[in-house]
């Protein structure tokens, strides 16, 4: 409202030619103008004005920050920031030993320097006992051979209590595993209800069917989806609409302890490093068509798309052409990035490099990590987002017509802020409900012993967010917590409402530590609602809907992803922050199976579930928020 | 002291194995050779014994190999010989604390008649330069060594390096134009095609310039090659604001040089600075307005635009102009994309992923030309000659390709 009042003050004193007059005039005028009109009428914060004044502060936080020298070369950072927390509007805090998660990740890293060391384990956030609060599950890798002594506990599962702590339920749940873990996807693969895992590994990958009683029972064996080279990361959707959940893992290299490798690093003074991916031949992905009775099919040759030229590590599953059918980007390591569109025959058309979605606008092929996809300039189709190696920058690729994609990393300035690092988990996440996605990023260098080289490169490297501002911007918050102030050697993150207060909390896994929960406590910016879609002809968990919302201030468009992150499996729900609007006029699901269903009646900052109607239009499905 | 000579031209045949680190750790094994060029050639009545030098450096004992060629030194003030040897002791690669500037002081009034020794002491004396940072004095020792002999491989392999950081192609090409001249070595000649193009095969990494560029980044006077590469290393490394900080100096030291411009619009545009990017390119000095060497920049700014006809149009001409490189080729294909020509851009597509494979031989083919040099092979291997010059041809550069083709049909 104050907002307003100023600008129709203006308004009255501007001539007709659009001039303004003297400023002498107008300014004291206007300004008795406004306190008078606060006096009588009284000055709202509304939303909007939230936001103004959120950005208003975020800049001042931002050039004092900026002023102080502090770059963002995130070592100088001043640790001790008494001023900026009040003034940011994302901010996480960090749960400490009360959550009760005292998981222990182990890398396997040694003066041998094994190369899958480098890649750490990954984080899933579901639901596996249908209580309707979330869990989280940890996958970890440990020391190699796989047959040597060691100190991992393996996996682990805890179950949220509901009051922000957690139990650790691994022993009783099944899915007890001492092995050299990567990337989860969490889904439904049987479609009884009960969310399944599926664990990428260096050696056989593993299966665990949930029996809905929390137990998970190891189907690996039988699934035909598990083979033994070295997978990283999994993604979760139905690629052929047929209702059951496909996977597709990405495959890293060939990489055997017994195979001779270099001696990278200083042979005189003894030091190994990891090599360079470029010392791993890359080998072929798979894509496992789920036949619907507990088993699997290696279709990737068939799906046109038996590509064996990318040390795969992230991969995101989403409708990128707005077609109706779920496609798949694929990020690698020093090799070009897969774009694989769906045709809906059962085959895709791979168009990474003329799509301009397989390396930057450098023209190089980045060291890809982590990946998601959002809309975030609100035309519906989702950008495509990329973590990559210090030195090279994470890229944020414009879909300009779902088979064309732009590197705009320059023009949103996330350039500058992410060159120095290497980049892992990330997420385009609304974190303060303003109806923008914006930007998380965690980081860790690979070597942990540059230092020693002669080289200044520390391991640990700061977590980062980047707000958006509009307009296709960013910009890097300068404090969202305490997390962010200390280096750490970050590798995976999954996101997701553990607590149900409506903002997206964050897990992330840190190699040879304990995870970090940062709960968001982020200054609320707008409404939000929460969409749990169950699909019935569509995948149960509807994975590939698409979800349109209409207010009165435009439409914001979300899909149900499958994969995202780095190794992660993130809240199987929709979150959409709405920003400052009045009202929701509808909202519009294209569920996976092509059935649309549009809900008129949708209560604000309420979670509530939707299920798929059979083939009925206008469905209005209103229920109470369940939580 | 034909002794010494041929122990020079045996000891430095492979010295760009990994220059970076092997050109120090050469020359830990100098004062052997000279230590026998002493014994030699030098007077018999002497009572030091300089031929315990090369033991006692082996042992670890460099104060008292120092101490016995001081006092050969004082025998025989003017032999040169004795003082490279001195010097070459002093900045031995096992010491823990060499003392180049000492070196220095002792080659200063080393002068010798003879043409290959003169080279040793002066690429000696830019060794010594080069561990002090002063990497332009160690340039003109070097160069002063070529002078005297053209067939100097370690003088001719620290330039090559030295450029190579520095990011000097057009200094590369004509140093191993003249080399190419004259060489008898056929087994060389492969490995030197290579080196002009080596920045685009195989970029050095940041942390390695920022490690060798360091010191004589810093330096006063300001060394502008290092300082160029070093600000740009720099914002690679994502240390942004200082690097820009250095490349705008630089072209405020200088605001005519092409180069320093250059490397402040390439900072720029790689630390994604599109708004200073634009308003840097519209301060651009005249002269270099005009200058093919600016087009991939104007299409840049025409890109950043919206004007994707004008940015594919200046892409080309670039491509067309020689620069022909990885980020051109690839900025076009997405300009061809944006302004709707799909096909050309499909054409330059596939021309672009050859390219990259071509690149990807030429760096294998470039280690085992490295290494097949340095081997002690009697016969050249005119295969992976050949196979050179068709990548060479493949990127573009016809005439290299043509020149080593030549050598093959000779």
């Amino acid at each position: 409202m104050r907002y307003l009042i100023h600008i129709h003050v203006i308004k009255i004193f501007r001539v007709p030619n659009g001039d303004l007059r003297s400023n002498r005039i107008s300014k004291p005028i206007g300004l008795i103008l406004c306190i008078w009109i606060c006096l009588h009428i009284g000055c709202d914060r509304t939303t909007e004005n939230l936001e103004n004044e959120a950005e208003v502060a975020e800049s001042k936080a931002h050039a004092d920050f900026k002023k102080r020298g502090e770059t963002s070369r995130p070592r100088d950072r001043s640790v001790s920031d008494s001023s900026t927390p009040s003034t940011n509007s994302i901010r996480f805090r960090s749960a400490g030993a009360e959550a009760g998660i005292d998981f222990k990740q182990t890398s396997g890293n040694s003066a041998e320097k094994y190369f899958p060391t480098i890649y750490g384990s990954g984080i899933a956030i579901f639901d596996f006992d249908g209580d309707g609060a979330l869990d989280l599950f940890f996958a970890t890798t440990r020391e190699l051979p796989l047959d040597s002594p060691t100190t991992c506990r393996g996996n682990r599962l805890y179950r949220n209590r509901g009051d922000g702590t957690f139990e650790d339920v691994t022993e009783q749940s099944g899915l007890v595993h001492i092995g050299f873990c990567h990337g989860v996807a969490a889904g439904d693969f049987n479609g009884d209800g009960f969310i399944d895992l599926y664990i990428a590994a260096l050696g056989p990958d593993s299966l665990y069917i949930n029996d809905g009683y929390g137990r998970f029972y190891d189907q690996s064996a039988s699934s035909g989806a598990s083979n033994d080279d070295w997978s990283v990361a999994a993604a979760a959707f139905d690629f052929d609409g047929d209702g059951n959940l496909d996977l597709y893992a990405t495959g890293y290299g060939r990489w055997a302890i017994d195979a001779p490798r270099p001696f990278c690093g200083d042979r005189t003074k003894g030091i190994r490093v990891h090599c360079s991916p470029h010392s791993i031949e890359p080998v072929r992905h798979a894509l496992y068509r789920n036949r619907g009775d507990g088993t699997f099919e290696n279709t990737t040759e068939a799906a046109g798309i038996a590509r064996d030229d990318g040390r795969g590590l992230g991969v995101v599953a989403a409708d990128l052409d707005s077609n109706g059918k779920i496609d798949i980007y694929i990020v690698n390591d020093e090799c070009p990035n897969f774009l694989f569109l769906n045709r809906g025959d059962g085959r895709f058309d791979d168009v990474g490099e003329l799509a301009g979605a397989a390396r930057s606008d450098t023209g190089g092929a980045m060291a890809g990590m982590g990946v998601d996809a959002e809309d975030i300039d609100g035309d519906g189709g989702p950008e495509l987002f990329v973590t990559n190696f210090r030195g090279e920058y994470n890229t944020l690729y414009r879909n300009l017509d779902g088979r064309s994609f732009q590197d705009v990393s320059a023009r949103a300035g996330i350039v500058q802020d992410s060159l120095p690092d290497v980049g892992w988990g990330c997420a385009l996440a609304d974190f303060n409900s303003d109806g923008r996605p914006d930007m998380f990023v965690c980081n860790g260098h690979v070597d942990d012993n540059l230092q020693l080289l002669g080289e200044d490169v520390p391991q640990a490297e700061y977590a980062k967010i980047w707000r958006n501002i509009g307009d296709g911007k960013f910009r890097l918050v300068a404090d969202p917590g305490p997390f962010f102030r200390e280096p750490r050697v970050a590798r995976s993150a999954a996101f997701g409402d553990l607590n149900d207060d409506g903002a997206i909390d964050i897990v992330v896994g840190l190699l040879d530590s304990k995870p970090a929960l940062l709960w968001n406590e982020s200054r609320r910016l707008g409404s939000w609602i929460g969409l749990d879609l169950i699909g019935r002809k569509s995948n149960r968990g509807a994975i590939g809907a698409r979800v349109v919302v209409h207010t009165n201030k435009g439409m914001i468009t979300r899909q149900v992803k499958g994969g995202g992150s780095y190794l992660a499996s993130n809240d199987p729900r929709l979150l959409i922050g709405l920003g400052a609007i009045d009202r929701i006029d509808r909202v519009e699901i294209a569920w996976p199976s092509g059935i649309k269903q549009t809900l008129t009646e949708v209560v604000l900052d309420a979670m509530r579930v939707v299920r798929e109607v059979e083939a009925i239009e206008n469905e209005n499905s209103h229920r109470e928020p369940i939580r | 002291m034909r002794d010494l000579r041929r122990v020079f031209l045996l000891r430095f045949k492979d010295l760009n194995r990994k220059a970076t680190t092997g050109l120090l750790l050469v020359l830990g094994a100098i004062p052997v050779a000279i230590g026998v060029a002493l014994r030699s050639s030098g007077p018999g009545a002497s009572p030091v014994d300089v031929d315990a030098v090369p033991e006692l450096l082996r042992a670890g004992r460099f104060a008292a190999a120092e101490r016995t060629v001081r006092m050969y030194l004082s025998e025989h003030p003017g032999q040169s010989s004795a003082r490279l040897l001195l010097a070459q002791v002093l900045i031995s690669a096992e010491r823990s604390d060499p003392d180049p500037a000492a070196a220095i002081r002792t080659l200063k009034s080393a002068r010798s008649g003879d043409r290959k020794i003169e080279a040793a002491i002066r690429w000696t004396e830019g060794k010594a330069w080069q561990m002090l940072g002063g990497l332009a004095e160690a340039e003109a020792a070097w160069r002063i060594a070529i002078d005297r002999d053209p067939l100097n491989d370690q003088a001719f392999e620290s330039l090559l390096e030295l450029y190579y950081l520095e990011g000097r192609e057009s200094d590369t090409r004509e140093l191993v134009s003249q080399r190419f001249e004259i060489e008898r070595d056929k087994r060389k000649l492969g490995k030197w095609c290579l080196y002009p193009v080596r920045r685009l095969v195989m970029e050095p990494s940041p942390a390695l310039v920022l490690d060798r560029l360091g010191a004589a980044a810093k330096r006063e006077p300001v060394d502008f090659h290092a300082r160029r590469a070093y600000g740009l290393a720099l914002v690679h490394d994502g240390r942004v604001e200082e690097g820009l900080g250095i490349l705008r100096e630089t072209v405020e030291r200088d605001p005519r040089s092409k180069d320093a411009w250059i490397a402040l619009l390439t900072g720029l545009d790689d630390s994604g600075r599109p708004d200073e990017f634009a308003s840097t390119l519209a301060r651009l000095p005249q002269e270099h307005a005009v200058d093919p060497a600016f087009l991939i920049f104007q299409a840049r700014a025409a890109s950043d635009q919206g004007d994707f006809e004008g940015a594919a149009r200046d892409y080309k001409r670039a491509e067309r102009a020689g620069f022909r490189d990885p980020k051109t080729t690839y900025r076009l294909i997405q300009a061809l994309r944006r302004s709707g020509r799909v096909d050309e851009a499909k054409e330059v597509d596939r021309r672009f992923l050859e390219d990259e494979e071509t690149r990807k031989t030429l760096k294998a083919l470039y280690n085992k030309a490295v290494e097949f040099a340095g081997r002690a092979e009697p016969e050249r291997d005119v295969e992976v000659d050949r196979a050179i010059a068709r990548g060479l041809k493949r990127l573009g550069f016809q005439q290299d390709s043509e020149r080593l083709l030549a050598t093959i049909s000779q």
